[in-house]
């Protein structure tokens, strides 16, 4: 069964940060590896000075993205775990895991999206994943090996 | 009530109004209830034809000002039972 993500697309935070700088962070882990170019950070950002902390999609997680296609090089999934609460200003507050969505295009991710949104729905596993201090730990609770 | 349609929105359709769109199909399965359900963008939800509208707070308000359909705010994506006792809310009001 294919993994819904891979360990080098994890990682772990422990400073204290504010909303900008967990994405870009996130974006900087997609950038190495090659999933979206320099461009694609800066969107990300955009789309929460536009349209406000919507990307918090659930106490304690965002998906932070942009637009499918553009400065997208290859579709991908990454995760930040941030030790320290990050504040979006959103109900959903304070945020702990970060993921980082870029697609080619529109409802590229909808298989993996399904998986994921089993793993995640427990309280009890963002509570596991905050409590990570590695990102092998990380991978085996997401990926449920 | 055949012919349901549901439009989950987010910023690009990308993310998370596909998470939404997921759970939503999930949960009208599970009610038994035939409908479709499609991910839209802030900007297209006004001039997309559907019955019900299924989203964030933040662009719930947007969103109001645009369209004429119920605005459903969905606090968690993942959260099957808020998104399942909203929609049972929202079919109520049919």
């Amino acid at each position: 069964m294919s993994k819904i993500i891979r360990e080098q697309a994890l990682l772990i935070d422990d400073q204290k940060r504010t909303w900008e700088e967990a994405i870009r962070i996130c974006g900087k882990l997609m950038v190495s590896l090659g999933s979206v170019e320099e461009g694609y950070i800066d969107a990300m950002v955009d789309v929460v000075n536009d349209m406000g902390p919507y990307i918090v999609i659930a106490p304690h997680i965002a998906f932070a993205h942009a637009a499918a296609g553009l400065h997208v090089i290859k579709n991908d999934l990454v995760l930040t775990v941030f030790k320290e609460p990050v504040i979006f200003n959103s109900n959903n507050d304070p945020v702990h895991l970060l993921f980082g969505i870029c697609a080619l295009a529109p409802e590229s991710h909808l298989e993996l999206l399904k998986k994921l949104a089993k793993v995640i729905e427990p309280e009890k596993v963002y509570q596991e994943l905050i409590n990570c201090n590695s990102t092998a730990e990380i991978y085996r609770i997401i990926n449920g090996v | 009530m055949s012919d349901l349609r549901i439009q989950a929105i987010c910023g690009f359709g990308v993310g998370s109004s596909t998470l939404l769109r997921i759970k939503i199909e999930g949960v009208l399965k599970e009610l038994g209830v035939k409908a479709t359900v499609f991910t839209g963008d802030v900007s297209s939800a006004s001039g997309t034809e559907c019955d019900a509208i299924f989203t964030s707070k933040e662009l719930a308000d947007n969103l109001r000002s645009k369209v004429k359909v119920p605005v459903v705010v969905i606090n968690s994506f993942v959260n099957t039972a808020e998104i399942k006792e909203k929609t049972e809310e929202f079919l109520k009001t049919r």
